[in-house]
């Protein structure tokens, strides 16, 4: 005992030493920043109408996407064109397993399991082929832009899987619960709502472990400096692997999520609908996960108030917009928060 | 190495270069613009692949290994212009840098926060402590060059490559640094890429002459200074 108590004492001090409570008081301030916003999304169905809600559960899927493409743009610097193609796989997985084998117990659940599985397998391919062979930046872009372009007019043309451009409707609803005993059909209203709540909170607490892990630093460095990055030993292509499926995973289950809010259709596999997803990340901010969540939100709300005004301009608007957030914010909706509350605090 | 040989097209960099470092060993590489010095290291980090020739490192060649390998063997190299991280704090370069040979697995399990002892001990080696939590892209250029030397510490190399560690350096800045190299080189073996030639006395060691892809002369830094064949290599370039 007494051989230990003299390093007892530094210990104490340290434990009691003011950066210590800073970094805890920091930390009790995360996780009301969390906690706020969540419970307000949760009070949401009890003051609002059931249109009002199932229209921000379709934001919150988006704001979902948004996410997972910022994982991969916003921290890895790797732009893709094809991002609604993981997302409309995901829809598709679910939506097609309902038309077919609806009636079988436990469907959703195989249609949850391919509308994230097939995702990842496609990206696993794809990123294998581009990344081990060194195809990076503007030319990773370019491709994926191709596979964007070949899976929109695949989906468009055939029809009788597809639906086409008129898409799939008409299946069994998905369900949750256990099959034969209880089950709840997800037919948006706030079951759907909730459901949704809780699986974006939870892959927003899954980005938030990983880019603050040493592998998101990793991230990081690789979107400055690739090369770099390989001369301090770092086995690159396979980082950038391994983003791209988590990436595209994401993607995949947040369009299952899309099955019972919204419309599946060839125009969710589209390449217009990847530029979307690209400007709701940009708009709100790249690499801080709530920008992009925020930016979904943003701009499908000005979206969905303008268009009934601006039907034909909005495509024009949001593009003025999005050169205007380029050139001038190019920190999003996050950076001009972040330069408000530094001032604030300068006084 | 042995007998090494790289050419660019028509250009002969390396032209037969045989070269031979001892373990523990700080040599310093001299040599006019175009001699090869920086071909040299772009060999050995496996960045260029020899025409012919092999490097063999710790009983081991080197030959057709990859950068992100070779890295891995302990061979740690500081780039001729600084390629710090811009967008990443001091500290966090340093991490980046610490963290080279992680697997996968280790990466995502492993918290970013909070940084080793390693770390702390360089960035007071580097004396960046008080701006650790700058961007790196806010540092004065010696700072970066610093920052630069510090992450290739902090990857804890058994080989040491530094390419102009004092380039665009003020001289102030130029003698820190020379003092910084010593201290941190004793236990290292290191090869130093250099024009400054105050420098190279300062660190006062064995100095080897590039010329046209091949060794020109090698020895301590007087002798060098009076060797005839690198005077005139150097004619009108350098006063030695």
């Amino acid at each position: 005992m007494s051989r230990t108590s003299p390093n007892i004492e530094p210990e104490v001090a340290r434990r009691a030493s003011p950066a210590r409570a800073g970094r805890v008081g920091r930390q009790w301030r995360t996780v009301l920043a969390h906690l706020l916003p969540l419970a307000l999304l949760c009070l949401f169905p009890l003051i609002s109408s059931e249109y009002q809600v199932n229209l921000l559960a379709k934001f919150l899927v988006y704001a979902m996407l948004a996410l997972s493409l910022d994982l991969l743009w916003g921290y890895a610097g790797i732009l893709s064109f094809a991002h609604a193609v993981f997302f409309g796989l995901g829809a598709y997985s679910l939506a097609l397993v309902m038309q077919y084998w609806g009636e079988l117990p436990g469907a959703t659940y195989l249609g949850i399991l391919l509308a994230v599985a097939l995702p990842s397998l496609l990206a696993l391919f794809i990123g294998y082929a581009m990344f081990f062979r060194r195809v990076g930046g503007v030319y990773f872009a370019i491709v994926t832009f191709a596979v964007g372009a070949i899976f929109q007019s695949v989906t468009i043309v055939w029809i009788e899987f597809t639906g086409g451009l008129n898409g799939l409707y008409g299946f069994p609803n998905p369900k949750l619960g256990i099959p034969g005993v209880w089950e709840a059909e997800l037919v948006g209203g706030p079951l759907t709502y909730y459901l949704i709540v809780a699986v974006l909170f939870l892959s927003l607490l899954f980005a938030r472990q990983l880019v603050n892990s040493s592998f998101g630093r990793a991230l990081r460095a690789i979107r400055t400096n690739e090369e770099r990055v390989e001369f301090l030993g770092y086995n690159v292509p396979a980082i950038k692997l391994v983003i791209f499926v988590i990436s595209c995973a994401l993607a995949g289950l947040s369009g299952a999520l899309y099955v019972p809010v919204g419309f599946v259709s060839a125009e969710i596999m589209g390449i217009l609908f990847s530029t979307a997803a690209i400007v709701w990340v940009a708009v709100g901010g790249r690499g801080t996960l709530y920008g992009a969540i925020l930016g979904a939100l943003v701009v499908n709300y000005l979206q969905a108030f303008m268009s009934d005004v601006l039907v034909f301009y909005w495509f024009l608007i949001i593009g003025v917009f999005f050169i205007l957030v380029v050139l001038i914010l190019p920190d999003g909706v996050i950076g001009i928060a972040q330069r408000l509350y530094r001032q604030m605090r300068r006084g | 190495m042995h007998s090494l040989r790289k050419s660019f097209g028509g250009l002969t960099a390396i032209d037969g270069l045989s070269l031979n470092v001892d373990e523990g060993e700080l040599r310093c590489v001299i040599g006019p613009n175009g001699a090869g010095k920086t071909t040299l290291f772009g060999l050995i980090c496996g960045y260029v692949q020899p025409d012919s020739g092999r490097i063999v490192f710790d009983g081991q060649t080197l030959s057709g290994l990859s950068v992100q390998q070779i890295s891995r063997r302990g061979i740690g190299r500081k780039f001729q212009s600084p390629t710090v991280f811009g967008d990443l704090s001091a500290v966090e370069n340093l991490q980046v840098a610490a963290r080279g040979g992680f697997s996968l697995r280790e990466l995502a399990f492993s918290q970013a926060d909070p940084p080793g002892e390693m770390v702390e001990e360089v960035l007071e080696t580097i004396e960046l402590g008080e701006k650790r939590n700058l961007p790196a892209q806010s540092l004065s250029h010696g700072e970066k060059q610093w920052l630069e030397i510090g992450m290739v510490l902090a990857s804890r190399p058994r080989l040491l490559l530094l390419d102009e560690p004092t380039a665009g350096m003020t001289p102030m800045e130029t003698h820190k640094t020379a003092e910084l190299i010593r201290r941190v080189t004793r236990q290292m073996t290191t090869v130093v890429i250099e024009h400054d030639l105050k420098f190279i006395r300062e660190i006062g060691t064995t100095v080897t002459v590039l010329y046209y892809g091949a060794v020109l002369a090698e020895g301590p830094i007087d002798a060098i200074a009076q060797d005839q064949k690198v005077r005139q290599a150097y004619l009108g370039t350098k006063v030695l």
